[in-house]
């Protein structure tokens, strides 16, 4: 087991890669959303398409012998699915009412904009602590 | 401290450590900008860690056992007061944290700058050119 009071600077590198890879599994997440705001049902009263949400915790990776960030759980958003009368849609109920997807794409923009700015966040710790290790090996010369 | 025997190598060493130690912290930081109720750490200043005394650190004594994640002689990370919090209780501030990134990249940057010259003057005395 790597030694967790050690300071090392390709563990720093770790820590922003699960950084990096908690935010593109977010990224993700938007993406299924986005591409599923107009997902209905096709029976009759149907259900439509649930937004799909991500948290995140930090956890001591022994492997590594940081703590890193990972992917807590996928849930789901449990706000109420919007109607829309639509008698002519196949998933419309008795009364006539289409349950369409909770999904609001401005929501989905701006957290995609928080994505990408984090993710952009943790890129740039990555490249300096690239210019610090190489730094380091240029002592030896 | 006799200032005609400053032990350049071992405070670039000691330096050094403190900012490779700091660079994780930061990391750690940044990576979970998006963790629900996580409050950003940061080391104590350097003057701070170098007066203090080398503290007691717990022995392994079986291979079972787990270091602990902070070492006694540097200074444990502590919690740093939030500027702002998210509704989800984050308190880390991106700009906060990547301006220390910063900083301590050119920390770094000077102590091996330092330290290459210091060695060049031993060079120097043996009579070698540059």
């Amino acid at each position: 087991m790597t030694d967790v009071t050690k300071p090392d600077l390709t563990k720093t590198l770790r820590v922003s890669t699960s950084g990096m890879d908690a935010q593109s599994a977010r990224l993700r997440v938007i993406a299924e959303n986005l591409a599923n705001q107009d997902s209905t049902g096709s029976a009759p009263g149907a259900a439509a398409f649930r937004r799909k949400t991500i948290t995140f915790e930090s956890k001591l990776d022994a492997a590594v012998g940081a703590e890193t960030v990972r992917v807590k759980r996928i849930g789901q958003d449990q706000s109420e699915a919007p109607l829309r009368f639509d008698p002519s849609h196949p998933a419309a109920n008795a009364d006539g009412y289409v349950k369409l997807p909770n999904v609001n794409s401005f929501v989905e923009m701006m957290d995609m904009r928080e994505a990408e700015r984090s993710y952009n966040a943790n890129l740039a710790v990555m490249q300096a602590t690239r210019a610090m290790l190489n730094r380091t090996i240029e002592m030896l010369k | 401290m006799n200032p005609a025997r400053i032990d350049v190598f071992d405070l670039a060493k000691r330096r050094l450590d403190w900012v490779e130690r700091r660079q994780t912290v930061l990391a750690r930081n940044i990576a979970n900008v998006s963790t629900p109720a996580f409050q950003p750490r940061d080391l104590p200043p350097f003057t701070q860690a170098l007066g203090r005394a080398i503290g007691a650190a717990p022995a392994q004594t079986r291979p079972g056992h787990l270091n602990g994640t902070l070492d006694a002689a540097a200074g444990a990370a502590s919690l740093i007061r939030p500027v702002a919090r998210a509704p989800d209780g984050n308190a880390v501030s991106l700009d906060e944290q990547l301006s220390k990134v910063a900083e301590t990249q050119t920390t770094q940057a000077m102590v091996t700058t330092i330290y290459r010259k210091y060695l060049g003057l031993f060079g120097l005395a043996l009579g070698r050119t540059p």
